[in-house]
């Protein structure tokens, strides 16, 4: 990870890669969500971190003048060997309607937790898309690598940090734990609320041509940070934002974004977390942070505790 | 209470089927309906809760007298 120069203003010089901000982002959000509610930063090219619910959801709606084709959070180096073997990126997350939409339509059923269950050999996802074709024509290979790619890593690190912020919360929430042991039946919010609370993704948006945006003057190529994370912190939307409630019945978060880029993995993640958690409680049921020992936070375009040295009778 | 899906807003996040699968439905890619001719009043506070908890505002209540007559 790149050192970077401190911090002094976080509304104007942000930098998703500070220390502070790895370890603790809650804070700053909520400062800039009142004093600078779009912040700009010229750190790795000219940047926008929207922190408010509004913002980052009407910036997600504006698929024309918010552009999906570059969706790094920290931009990879052009000579890239990755970046020259994909073509057309990692389709639909890195693409805009219309190689969106038919690429998101084959992959959701495989994606949907009601949808087709494997029959045989040869009945997957990969074979689909080799076989598949668009407007009578077979996929282009590069597509087909996209897709497999994306398929790939999307719910890898995305889905160890949910679960890891969620046993760093409960690590030092005993009551919790307690209470989801005593009461499996809150799982369903329980799982929702860490998901607002610690959603882990954020995405990048480019924009298409200059626009001013909330009295924020954003140049063709500029990039916007999808602040999901924030979002779910709004307290225009969420009464106390900052406490984690396990029972919280109205929950309109975006951990998994907003519009048609919707995590097309959602409710597979949500299961994964939801049995994630009730395996670990059901044979960790008392657990807390080691003392003394530091907790390593990985960040940028996903945050999760990369290391969590937790004890346990 | 009546209630109705905006297909331009459902995204699929599918809150509602999980939430309320009595009046909810969805298909392969997500797309929520409503399968239900008026939510029963047993079930109008897990309708509120799927209201609540879209993150696409996509569920709209019908006031009833916003109906017309013939339906």
């Amino acid at each position: 990870m790149p050192r970077t120069a401190p911090v002094s203003d976080w509304g104007s010089d942000f930098d998703v890669l500070d220390p502070r901000y790895l370890a603790d982002p809650f804070g700053i959000w909520d400062d800039l969500r009142a004093t600078s509610p779009i912040a700009h930063t010229e750190r790795r090219g000219s940047t926008w971190l929207p922190t408010r619910y509004e913002d980052v959801t009407a910036i997600a709606h504006d698929i024309d003048h918010f552009s999906s084709r570059k969706v790094a959070v920290i931009p990879m180096g052009s000579g890239e060997e990755g970046a020259r073997q994909l073509e057309y990126g990692l389709p639909p997350i890195s693409s805009d309607p219309p190689l969106h939409t038919w690429t998101r339509r084959l992959l959701l059923p495989w994606l949907f937790a009601a949808g087709p269950a494997p029959a045989g050999p040869g009945d997957d996802l990969l074979s689909e898309l080799l076989g598949a074709e668009v407007d009578g024509a077979p996929l282009d290979d590069g597509i087909v690598l996209g897709m497999a790619a994306l398929v790939l890593i999307a719910g890898v690190d995305t889905t160890w940090s949910a679960i890891g912020s969620s046993l760093w919360y409960l690590a030092r929430h005993p009551e919790d734990q307690k209470r989801l042991v005593a009461e499996p039946e809150l799982m369903a919010t329980a799982t929702e609320e860490l998901l607002r609370a610690f959603a882990p993704v954020t995405m990048a948006r480019v924009v298409t041509g200059d626009i001013d945006y909330g009295g924020c003057p954003m140049k063709q190529g500029d990039k916007v940070l999808m602040n999901f994370p924030a979002a779910n912190r709004d307290p225009e939307v969420f009464d106390r934002p900052e406490a984690v409630l396990l029972d919280r019945a109205h929950n309109r978060h975006v951990a998994f974004g907003s519009g048609i880029h919707r995590c097309a993995g959602s409710n597979l993640a949500r299961m994964e977390l939801r049995v994630a958690l009730e395996e670990w409680l059901s044979v960790v049921p008392s657990f807390a942070l080691e003392e003394g020992r530091e907790i390593v936070w990985a960040g940028g375009q996903v945050r999760g505790p990369r290391i969590l040295p937790v004890v346990f009778p | 209470v009546r209630i109705r899906i905006d297909p331009g807003r459902c995204q699929g996040h599918a809150r509602c089927f999980a939430l309320a699968p009595e009046i909810f439905a969805v298909d392969d890619y997500g797309q929520a309906s409503v399968i239900v001719d008026g939510v029963p009043a047993a079930l109008e506070d897990r309708a509120e809760l799927a209201i609540a908890n879209c993150p696409e505002y996509a569920i709209e209540r019908i006031d009833d007298e916003a109906v017309p007559a013939a339906i």
